[in-house]
C-alpha cells in the first residue's frame, strides 16, 4: 500500500475514497448524468448508515478524523458523479459544529455571492429537511432553511437563493474552498475519461476521431489541464497559505477541461441528453459559490 | 509498513541535510558572485571541477546501481538534490549527459568492456559526454537518421552531420545514433555508437541561438572510424535504445531544477513589478503555476512504483515547465522595469527555444495523447 504514503495522504483517504467509490458505481454505475440529476439516486438514509456524514469531524467528536488532505481525495471521487446529495456540505458542517454533529439529516451552508449579487446562495437549499449552519464557529448554530426561491442552474446542486448566510471561520471558509475545488477536478477527470472513450469509439472520414492529431492535442491539453487541477488541489491542502490561488486555478483548469470533453463530443455535446452540460453547470456553480467564501 | 516508511522517510530527510550542508560548503562564493559573467575558459574550468567534487563528496550518479561506482539511491534522491543544488545556485557540470544519458545505456545494454572502461571516468567527472541524436534533417521525426556508419575491417565509418550537441567542444566521447543499414526497414536499421570526439574527422561548428548565447554545436563527422567493441547491443537496435535514454532524459530531475530557476525569475518578476495593475491575476496565476510545478514533480516521484501512474504524471512536466517559463518571460517583457530590462530581455529570446528542444510542445502533445490517453497512432 505504497498509496497510504502518497503526498500526505492518510489511511482514512484510501479507504473511505475507495468505498466511496464502489456506492456510486452501485447507485448510478456509468448511466448518464441527465438520467439521474433531477432523481436521489443515493438516499440520505444510506449516507447515514455508513457513516459518511462524521468522515471529517475529529475522532473525540464521534468522527474519522480525514485530514482536508483525505477529504480533498473523497471530494474528487465524489465529483466524478455528479450525485445529488448534500454530502459534501453535511460532512464539512459535521466537521467544523457541535450543533451540526446533533443533527441526524443533512445540514448545508450559505453564501452571498458576487454573481447573486450578494443574495445568500445555498446549496440543497430546496431538499426537504435540510438544516443550514448558520454560524461555523463555536458550539454553531443550525436553523430549519425556509427557501426563499429556487434556482435551476444546475440541478444536481439544489440551489436556493436568499434567506439567512452563513458566518465563516477563516479555517472553514478556506477549507471548504479547497474541498469544492477538489469536488470540480473530480468532475473534469471523469469528463477527460469519458471524452477519451468516446473520440476512441467516434468514427468520421473512415477512422476514429481520436486519430487525429486535433482532436488529440486538444485532449493532450485536456490531461495536463486535469494533471494540474488534481496537484493544485492537493498542493492546497498540504501549503494552507497557497490554497486561494490553488483553488482559483483549480477551478479555471476543471472547467477548462469540461468545456474541451464537450468540444470533441461533438454535437452529442451540445445536447442536453447527454449531460455534458451538467457538468459545467455543476463545477460553474461550485466555483461561484467558493469565490463568496470569504477570503 | 508504518514503520518502514518512517525510516525511509527519517533517512531521506538525513539526506537532504547532509546534501545540504556539502553544497553549502562545496559551492563557492566566487562562482555563486560572477556567474553568467565569468570568460568562457575560467567557467569551463569551474564546471568540470564541479563534476570532480561532486564524486569525491559521493554525489555523482545517486541513482545509479553501487557495483558501478553509483551511490545506489533512488529517483526522490535524485530530485532532493538537484532541487537543492539549484537553490545553492551550484554550476551545472559538464558530465550530465554521460551520467544521464550513457550510463544507465551501458548499464543495460552495454558489454563488459564497455561498462568497465567507460562508466568510472564518466562518474569521476574525467570524460564529458555528448549525445548524438538529432540532425538537421532529422529533428522530431529522429527515426529518419541519415548520418551513416559503414561496415570496414574492425569497426565502423561514420559519416554525416549532427546538430543541437551540447558540450560537444569538451567531449571526450559521442553517444551516437547512425544508420548502419541502408536496406533494412525503418526502426531496424540504426545502431548506437560510442565515437572518439578526439578521432580524426570530427569538426565541432558553435551554433549561435537567439539570445546571443551559444550552447550548441554542429558536428561534422568525415569517414570517422569507431571501432567493432564500441558498438551497443546488436547492431540496428539502436532506436529501441535511443527510446530508452530519451525516457531518461525527460524527466522529474529536469523539472525540479527548472522549477528553481523559474522560481528565482517568478520572484524577481514579482519584486520588479510595483505597480502590477491589471497584470495583477496573471501574476497570481503564474504564481501558482511555478509552486504546482514543483508539487507535480513529488507526486510523479511518490508514484514512480506504479508505472502508468507514473507516466500519467511525469509526461506533462516538460511541457508544463516550458510553456509557464515562457509565458512569464513574456508578461516580464511587456511590463518590464528599467533595472531588469536587459535580464528580461535575455530571458524572453533564451526561454524561446524551450518549447523546442528535448521534444516540442507538439511532439510531447502526441506522446501524451497516445502513450497516455492510448488514443489510436
Amino acid at each position: 500500500m505504497s498509496a497510504v504514503d502518497e503526498m500526505g495522504l492518510g489511511e482514512v483517504g484510501v479507504v473511505a475514497s475507495e468505498a466511496l467509490r464502489e456506492i456510486l458505481a452501485r447507485a448510478v454505475g456509468g448511466s448518464p448524468v441527465a438520467s439521474y440529476v433531477n432523481e436521489r439516486p443515493l438516499s440520505w438514509d444510506s449516507v447515514r448508515q455508513g457513516d459518511w456524514d462524521m468522515l471529517g469531524a475529529a475522532e473525540e467528536d464521534g468522527g474519522a478524523g480525514a485530514s482536508l488532505r483525505d477529504l480533498v481525495e473523497l471530494a474528487r471521487v465524489w465529483g466524478s458523479a455528479v450525485v445529488p446529495s448534500p454530502l459534501v456540505p453535511t460532512l464539512m458542517a459535521k466537521r467544523w459544529s457541535p450543533a451540526a454533529r446533533a443533527c441526524a439529516g443533512p445540514v448545508t451552508v450559505s453564501v452571498p455571492t458576487r454573481a447573486s449579487g450578494g443574495r445568500a446562495v445555498t446549496p440543497f437549499g430546496v431538499e426537504p429537511d435540510v438544516r443550514v449552519l448558520l454560524d461555523t464557529e463555536g458550539d454553531g448554530v443550525v436553523a430549519k432553511f425556509v427557501v426563499v426561491g429556487a434556482d435551476p442552474y444546475a440541478p444536481s446542486l439544489r440551489l436556493a437563493e436568499g434567506g439567512q448566510a452563513t458566518t465563516w471561520s477563516g479555517v472553514a471558509a478556506a477549507e471548504l474552498r479547497v474541498v469544492w475545488a477538489a469536488e470540480a477536478t473530480g468532475c473534469a477527470s471523469r469528463m477527460l475519461g469519458d471524452a477519451v472513450a468516446y473520440v476512441k469509439e467516434r468514427q468520421q472520414f473512415g477512422q476514429p476521431i481520436g486519430r487525429f492529431q486535433a482532436i488529440k492535442h486538444h485532449l493532450a491539453n485536456a490531461h495536463l489541464l486535469a494533471e494540474q487541477a488534481e496537484t493544485a488541489v492537493i498542493l492546497a491542502s498540504l501549503e494552507p497559505e497557497r490554497a486561494p490561488a490553488a483553488s482559483r486555478f483549480a477551478f479555471d483548469a476543471s472547467l477548462r477541461v469540461i468545456e474541451i470533453a464537450v468540444q470533441v463530443h461533438g454535437g452529442l455535446g451540445f445536447t442536453w441528453e447527454m449531460g455534458l452540460h451538467m457538468y459545467l453547470r455543476h463545477v460553474s456553480a461550485l466555483r461561484e459559490l467558493a469565490a463568496g467564501l470569504p477570503a | 509498513m508504518v514503520a518502514a516508511t518512517t525510516v525511509e522517510g527519517a533517512a531521506r530527510s538525513r539526506f537532504r541535510r547532509d546534501a545540504e550542508a556539502w553544497l553549502a560548503e562545496n559551492v563557492s562564493e566566487y562562482w555563486r558572485q560572477h556567474r553568467g559573467a565569468l570568460e568562457e575558459a575560467e567557467e569551463t574550468r569551474i564546471r568540470a571541477e564541479w563534476d570532480r567534487k561532486l564524486y569525491q563528496g559521493g554525489y555523482a550518479g545517486l541513482s545509479l546501481p553501487v557495483e558501478y561506482g553509483g551511490q545506489g539511491l533512488g529517483l526522490a534522491e535524485e530530485v532532493a538534490f538537484g532541487e537543492l543544488a539549484a537553490r545553492a545556485q551550484a554550476p551545472d557540470g559538464l558530465g550530465r549527459i554521460g551520467k544521464i544519458l550513457t550510463a544507465p545505456t551501458l548499464i543495460a545494454h552495454g558489454t563488459e568492456y564497455q561498462k568497465s572502461t567507460y562508466l568510472q571516468p564518466i562518474l569521476s567527472g574525467e570524460h564529458v559526454w555528448c549525445q548524438g541524436f538529432s540532425e538537421p534533417g532529422s529533428g522530431s521525426d529522429l527515426a529518419s537518421v541519415a548520418c551513416s556508419a559503414r561496415r570496414v575491417d574492425g569497426g565502423f565509418l561514420v559519416r554525416g552531420t549532427k546538430t543541437w550537441t551540447s558540450f560537444s567542444r569538451h567531449s571526450h566521447r559521442c553517444l551516437l545514433l547512425a544508420r548502419s543499414d541502408e536496406s533494412a526497414p525503418r526502426y531496424r536499421n540504426l545502431s548506437l555508437l560510442l565515437l572518439d570526439m578526439h578521432a580524426s574527422g570530427v569538426e565541432i561548428s558553435p551554433i549561435q541561438q537567439i539570445s546571443g548565447s551559444r550552447h550548441f554545436s554542429e558536428t561534422h563527422f568525415d569517414d570517422v572510424f569507431v571501432a567493432e567493441e564500441d558498438l551497443v547491443g546488436e547492431e540496428g537496435e539502436g532506436w529501441k535504445m535511443a527510446m530508452t535514454v530519451l525516457a531518461n532524459e525527460r524527466g522529474a530531475v529536469e523539472g525540479i531544477t527548472r522549477y528553481v530557476e523559474i522560481r528565482a525569475d517568478m520572484d524577481l518578476l514579482l519584486e520588479c513589478c510595483s505597480q502590477p495593475g491589471e497584470a495583477m491575476e496573471q501574476l497570481e496565476s503564474l504564481n501558482i503555476r511555478v509552486e504546482i510545478v514543483r508539487t507535480q514533480v513529488s507526486k510523479a516521484v511518490s508514484r514512480q512504483d506504479d508505472e502508468v501512474a507514473f507516466l500519467r504524471s511525469a509526461m506533462v512536466l516538460k511541457v508544463m515547465w516550458s510553456e509557464l517559463w515562457q509565458e512569464l518571460t513574456s508578461l516580464a517583457a511587456k511590463l518590464s522595469c528599467p533595472v531588469h530590462r536587459a535580464h528580461w530581455r535575455h530571458q524572453y529570446l533564451e526561454s524561446r527555444s524551450a518549447t523546442i528542444y528535448s521534444g516540442t510542445s507538439e511532439i510531447q502533445r502526441n506522446i501524451i495523447a497516445e502513450r497516455v490517453l492510448g488514443l489510436p497512432k
